[in-house]
């Protein structure tokens, strides 16, 4: 990955309500929005939100984040002004085993709404890592609760790396931005709008019949994850094999060296080298 | 798992059209099979018939009961077991704690979905019978529970 340019281009374009909502071709998502200049994590606000009824497509941005989270804890980077922290609320009438597959719903909804703002195309990592180049640009997390009446939620957090070329030592190996990736002055309001317009038509098929199957589709063709080996490290273990297929429900399908085959539904999967 | 839950996954089993659920993972297999009701089989092939389970190897607990006025909590679904909401922070009950409805429990991961799975009784928690980190199943006792009000809660 060559470095950034030493003349910076322009900062992406300012972020506000109003810049959002300008932009938004949604009949429900993100027609209630709360911009934040800083919040300690969006996931943290809408969930608080949610617990007193807020309802279904409700969304909190913010242009910065002092506590962004990814899982289990581990630290979002999160820098004023360079990145998209966004968390959408859902309320899906699915079992909580069927609601797993939100996840890859999200991610070929990110994947896709990148491709058609920017042009780049990216490659989606199981479950739900969006890649550029093999370094993650994008991330999300899903969190269910339940709010006072006993209804359950689930919030939706997604952090995209949109403008700067700096990340810290530890992640520059790993991470990369959409401009440091040649996306010439990113849009960060109309980026929002083209996610959450690419969830809401997706979401949609889910939560009427429980059909995950085009953001499946979408996922198995910019998988970064298929046809190739992976190790997937799980509380049962370590599993390697090839990864074959994404189930229904949108696990893992691997084949192991001694042609068993298993699904991994949760776990830290690694790519191995090609060849 | 209480009976709202178990309607809802068999109510998603019928409306799928999944005639069967196969979770393996290296620390077994455990096959889950359902005819679906009122409809023919899907049109592809039908694969070949799974091989057993090893021997030794848990299926699925049955929405378990225990002893009067205790309940076993069960998994509603396949995923990692956290007792914490992150990794340094403590959990959110032990045995002894007293719990009311809507009190988180634990997380199940799966996808990189946490799920929270709340208490749908009050009571106190007796035992937690499932190890943090550990992968469940399909219905494996999380925690027995004794409720303060037996009567059952179904609305």
């Amino acid at each position: 990955m060559k470095p950034p340019p030493a003349t910076s281009p322009a900062p992406p374009a300012p972020l506000s309500q109003e810049s959002i909502l300008k932009e938004l071709t949604t009949g429900r998502f993100g027609r209630t929005l709360f911009f934040f200049p800083v919040v300690d994590s969006t996931n943290e606000t809408l969930r608080g939100l949610a617990g007193r009824g807020a309802e279904e497509g409700t969304v909190v941005v913010a242009d910065t984040q002092l506590q962004g989270r990814g899982r289990r804890g581990r630290q979002w980077f999160s820098p004023a002004g360079e990145g998209i922290f966004l968390s959408l609320l859902l309320r899906p009438r699915h079992a909580p085993a069927k609601c797993s597959g939100i996840a890859l719903l999200a991610a070929a909804a990110v994947s896709r709404a990148i491709e058609d703002q920017t042009g780049l195309r990216t490659e989606v990592k199981w479950p739900n890592d969006i890649l550029l180049g093999g370094r993650k640009v994008g991330g999300i997390l899903a969190e269910t609760g339940g709010d006072e009446t006993g209804e359950r939620y689930l919030v939706l957090g997604i952090g995209i790396n949109v403008g700067g070329g700096e990340f810290p030592p530890e992640l520059e190996d790993r991470a990369v931005s959409l401009r440091m990736a040649g996306a010439k002055n990113p849009d960060r309001p109309g980026l929002i709008a083209a996610i959450l317009g690419r969830l809401e038509k997706l979401y949609r098929v889910f939560q009427g019949s429980g059909d995950l199957s085009p953001a499946l589709d979408f996922c198995r063709d910019r998988s970064a994850t298929l046809g190739r080996r992976v190790r997937a490290v799980g509380p049962g273990g370590e599993i390697s094999g090839l990864a074959l297929d994404l189930t229904e429900e949108g696990g893992l399908r691997l084949r192991r060296d001694t042609g068993e085959e298993l699904v991994v539904m949760s776990g830290e999967v690694t790519l191995s080298p090609a060849g | 798992m209480n009976k709202d839950e178990l309607y809802r996954l068999l109510e998603w089993f019928e409306n799928s059209g999944l005639s069967e659920l196969r979770v393996e993972d290296s620390g077994g297999k455990t096959v889950m099979k359902k005819a679906p009701a009122g409809r023919e089989p899907a049109a592809e092939p039908i694969p070949p018939p799974s091989p057993l389970p090893p021997p030794g190897t848990p299926l699925p607990a049955p929405p378990a009961t225990g002893a009067p006025g205790e309940e076993i909590v069960a998994s509603p679904m396949v995923g990692v077991f956290y007792r914490s909401p992150a990794a340094d922070a403590p959990p959110f009950v032990e045995a002894g704690s007293r719990v009311k409805p809507g009190d988180p429990l634990c997380i199940l991961e799966a996808m990189k979905v946490m799920n929270t799975l709340e208490a749908e009784f009050g009571g106190e928690v007796l035992e937690v019978m499932a190890e943090n980190g550990s992968l469940v199943e399909y219905g494996t006792p999380l925690f027995k529970v004794r409720r303060d009000d037996q009567v059952p809660a179904d609305r």
